[in-house]
């Protein structure tokens, strides 16, 4: 059975406590509007990540909403953090999000402007916060290294996004292993 | 990587967009198998927005029409100096991690058109320097 979008939002904010990665002081995921359903918020030093979880399958997701309200959730904050990203979780990405997702503009009264949004699993998304747990500075690395494939197609550039988070994932446990000696 | 043109205008394009694109790309398969990602910078007194155009779709097409993502970030040999000197003046970082974090953020604007790469890319160097 799928999960609901709450459980999976809450899943999420699990993840992303149990990491311990970001300062408490601004650890509350606050919606960035009195909506519920408004992408979640979390600031790390230097950069900021803005949430969109979705239960939803394939043909249901709606690529533009996802920019649109990743966007304007960003516009708020450009003038408090200079960097940044989107994180779209669901259980599946689908190759047509990726593709949408990959494109990254939204158009503002004709405007091209860069929203970079990153399209994960529940599972990478773990993965990516292990990999910041374990060495800090990798994860926004790790969100730049991926967001450089989007010149592929969508299906490629998903690959690309595993495997990168998975090098990263075992850089992050070696340098763990390391550092523990 | 380090390319070097002393061309500024539409000829820039012509004489540089394939050739750096080509060696970038035979570099990128050289280091596929240790893998090892390769940047190229390309250095010019002024970047031309044709050739920012051309290196910011960053692809290049072997002969079987695989593609091979070709990571090259035009500079203008002002930023670059300015960018070394002042990190160098207040003992800042300009160990490879530094360089890698600097050119993935500019990919990452990549999306954009020329025009407004290139001034996403000067504005990511002011706030490094």
């Amino acid at each position: 059975m799928n999960a609901t979008e709450s459980e999976l939002r809450q899943r999420v904010r699990t993840l992303l406590k149990e990491s311990g990665l970001f300062r408490s002081t601004n650890f509350d995921h606050r919606t960035t509007a009195n909506s519920i359903d408004s992408p979640m918020l979390l600031e790390s030093d230097g950069f900021a990540l803005f949430f969109e979880v979705s239960d939803l399958l394939e043909n249901e997701i709606n690529g533009s909403a996802v920019r649109g309200r990743i966007f304007r959730s960003m516009k708020q904050f450009e003038s408090i953090v200079s960097e940044r990203y989107g994180i779209f979780v669901a259980p599946v990405i689908s190759s047509n999000i990726a593709e949408s997702l990959r494109q990254g503009i939204w158009y503002e009264e004709d405007k091209a402007i860069s929203v970079r949004i990153l399209p994960i699993t529940v599972e990478q998304f773990a993965k990516l916060l292990k990999i910041g747990r374990n060495e800090n500075s990798l994860l926004e690395l790790t969100i730049l290294r991926c967001l450089r494939y989007t010149f592929f197609d969508g299906p490629t550039w998903k690959i690309y996004i595993e495997q990168i988070i998975d090098r990263a994932h075992k850089e992050s446990l070696f340098s763990n292993s390391k550092n523990s000696y | 990587m380090v390319k070097v043109t002393l061309l500024s205008t539409s000829r820039q394009e012509a004489a540089e967009g394939e050739p750096v694109r080509r060696h970038a790309a035979q570099l990128t398969q050289d280091y596929r198998s240790r893998n090892k990602d390769v940047f190229t910078i390309f250095i010019a007194s002024t970047v031309n927005t044709n050739t920012a155009e051309t290196l910011r779709i960053g692809s290049w097409y072997l002969p079987d029409d695989t593609r091979i993502g070709v990571q090259v970030i035009p500079l203008s040999i002002l930023q670059f100096h300015q960018l070394i000197k002042s990190r160098i003046s207040r003992q800042a970082d300009i160990g490879p991690a530094f360089w890698e974090s600097l050119f993935l953020r500019c990919l990452s604007y990549s999306n954009l058109d020329a025009p407004a790469w290139k001034n996403k890319i000067n504005q990511i160097l002011q706030d490094a320097a």
